[in-house]
């Protein structure tokens, strides 16, 4: 059948908009993004200055997901994207900072910056626990988690419903065995969602999913 | 409980249109309380999802004109009427979508509605509509006869691993050992091995062939290619054959800078060989073609930041006894 006859609205069949395991927008991240650790500690002491809470990890693990949720409980509050090779911007004048890509700057200017008195809430693929050491800072080095099967539950569930076309209409879903089975075969959450996008592009009906 | 709830509907069940197709349908509202001055707006882009990072494009805007008045309990109908876009047409691939949506916005006077609604944001809908590729042949941009310009590389390349010889020796002669030093000689030199290496095989392949001409036009007949070389061959040689390969693929990018990865999906692939040409006479130009036939469903060139279709082609000319060349053309197909 020629290509022009054969258009129907994305993932009709399954009542989806979009695969659930699809690229999320920052927006999209913000509101579906289970988060993996409690975070109000880190916001409490982010309030005074003097203090700093690194989310590091290497690989994606929702890092900048979880520092714009700290930054929702500081209105106002800058937050700043740094992209590597490109010029730094000016970092206004403000109690708290929220910093992603901290590598990205120069350590002189990072170690300028820290000197402030101001809290920093900050996602770097480093560790720079000895330049927060070196400005006299208490600080927190925090590696997000991979979820746990209860998160990881919560987070694919989401997902799918936020994909659901029709709210009076079934779509896919996974059992807890298939969700606990991918807990167990795969040690990242990226690779559990990478191979549920396949699944679900295989997917010809409605219908509960064993893996 | 929301202000208002909104939909859209189409004139055609089916929200398939041809580009250049009028688009007609309706705005229906169903207002839960009283509100005044309400704009509506409609607007329409495409947007792509998928694997890879979200592009979208061509946004349109269109309202209705007059600032409305709606009672509550009371359902309201506005009707729209646009030309369909030219394009890109929807595509559903496998890491690769490209959909086209209408989103209508209730933009509504806040003050005392606001406060009593406890409503933050305005009310919206949004749907999609299809848009069909053209029912025209696919168009094949022509590639103008390109030259090889791997005789070029390789000079680069060697001239690149020579220089960088002469400053790692000059480097040692003066006893300035440290990496950083040696580095001065080592990053040319090994800039150099990599340009070399590549293109190699086909610069001494081209010393039996001489420049090989490799372009792409579209064939006589619907949905074929024509892919065409010509060369004077420097010795008499036999040719084993000569293949056009023809792959398509989805090629999107999920993530930034380091984070970034690249996945990569066939979408078809087809290969033709003429195996018949035998023996080629020495400094006698000599020139064929390859007809390739590909099936009407396969999807445009789509190009947008981090999501592509790409359609390329692939030369190759095989000798006997001697090194073969090739070459890749990525080629732009069109409705």
């Amino acid at each position: 059948m020629p290509l022009h006859d054969r258009i129907s609205l994305p993932y009709a069949h399954l009542n989806l908009r979009c695969n659930p395991f699809g690229s999320l927008s920052r927006e999209e991240k913000n509101k579906l993004i289970v988060l993996r650790i409690e975070l109000s500690p880190y916001i409490e002491r982010l309030r005074e200055p003097g203090f700093a809470v690194q989310f590091l990890r290497e690989g994606a693990r929702n890092k900048t997901t979880h520092l714009l949720a700290i930054q929702k409980h500081f209105p106002g509050a800058p937050y700043i994207r740094l992209y590597e090779g490109q010029p730094a911007p000016q970092f206004p004048q403000s109690p708290i900072l929220f910093i992603d890509w901290f590598h990205a700057l120069p350590r002189v200017e990072r170690a300028g910056l820290l000197r402030r008195k101001a809290s920093f809430a900050i996602v770097s693929h480093l560790s720079h626990e000895w330049e927060f050491r070196r400005a006299q800072l208490d600080y927190d080095l925090v590696k997000l988690p991979v979820y746990t099967v209860e998160q990881l539950t919560h987070q694919i569930n989401r997902r799918i419903n936020w994909a659901k076309r029709n709210p009076d209409i079934q779509v896919p879903t996974l059992s807890a065995g298939s969700i606990a089975r991918l807990r167990s075969r795969f040690d990242d959450d990226t690779a559990i969602i990478n191979y549920l996008y396949e699944v679900f592009e295989d997917l010809v009906e409605v219908g509960t999913v064993e893996i | 409980m929301s202000i208002c709830d909104l939909s859209i509907l189409f004139d055609k069940d089916s929200h398939c249109y041809l580009p250049g197709e009028p688009v007609a349908g309706k705005v229906v509202v169903k207002v839960h309380k009283d509100c005044k001055n309400v704009h509506l707006d409609l607007s329409r882009e495409w947007r792509t999802h998928g694997k890879g990072n979200r592009t979208s494009g061509d946004k349109g805007s269109m309202s209705i004109p007059k600032l409305q008045n709606w009672r509550s309990g009371r359902t309201y109908e506005y009707a729209f009427k646009f030309k369909a876009p030219d394009g890109p047409p929807t595509y559903h691939g496998h890491y690769l979508n490209v959909d086209w949506y209408l989103t209508v916005t209730a933009k509504i006077l806040w003050g005392v509605t606001r406060l009593l609604s406890g409503q933050r944001s305005h009310p919206n809908c949004e749907t999609e509509f299809l848009l069909r590729p053209r029912k025209r042949p696919l168009t094949i941009k022509c590639h103008e006869t390109t030259k090889d310009s791997t005789q070029l590389y390789v000079l680069a390349g060697a001239i690149l691993i020579l220089i960088g010889i002469a400053v790692l020796l000059f480097q040692i002669w003066l006893d300035r050992t440290r990496l950083i030093d040696l580095a001065w000689g080592l990053v040319p030199f090994v800039i150099g091995i990599i340009v070399l290496s590549l293109n190699l095989e086909n610069a001494l392949s081209q010393l039996q062939l001489g420049p090989v001409l490799v372009s792409v036009a579209p064939g006589k007949d619907e949905f074929t290619l024509q892919g065409m070389f010509t060369f004077q061959p420097r010795r008499s040689i036999v040719l084993e054959r000569v293949s056009i390969i023809l792959s398509i693929r989805e090629s999107v990018t999920k993530g930034y800078e380091s984070n970034a990865k690249t996945h990569t999906h066939v979408l078809f692939t087809k290969k033709m060989d003429d195996t018949t040409l035998g023996k080629l006479v020495s400094k006698q130009p000599f020139e064929t073609s390859l007809l390739l036939a590909f099936p009407e469903i396969l999807p445009p060139t789509f190009k947008e930041d981090d999501n592509q279709i790409i359609w390329r082609v692939k030369f190759e000319v095989v000798p006997r006894d001697w090194l073969s060349w090739r070459r890749d053309i990525v080629i732009q197909v069109h409705n």
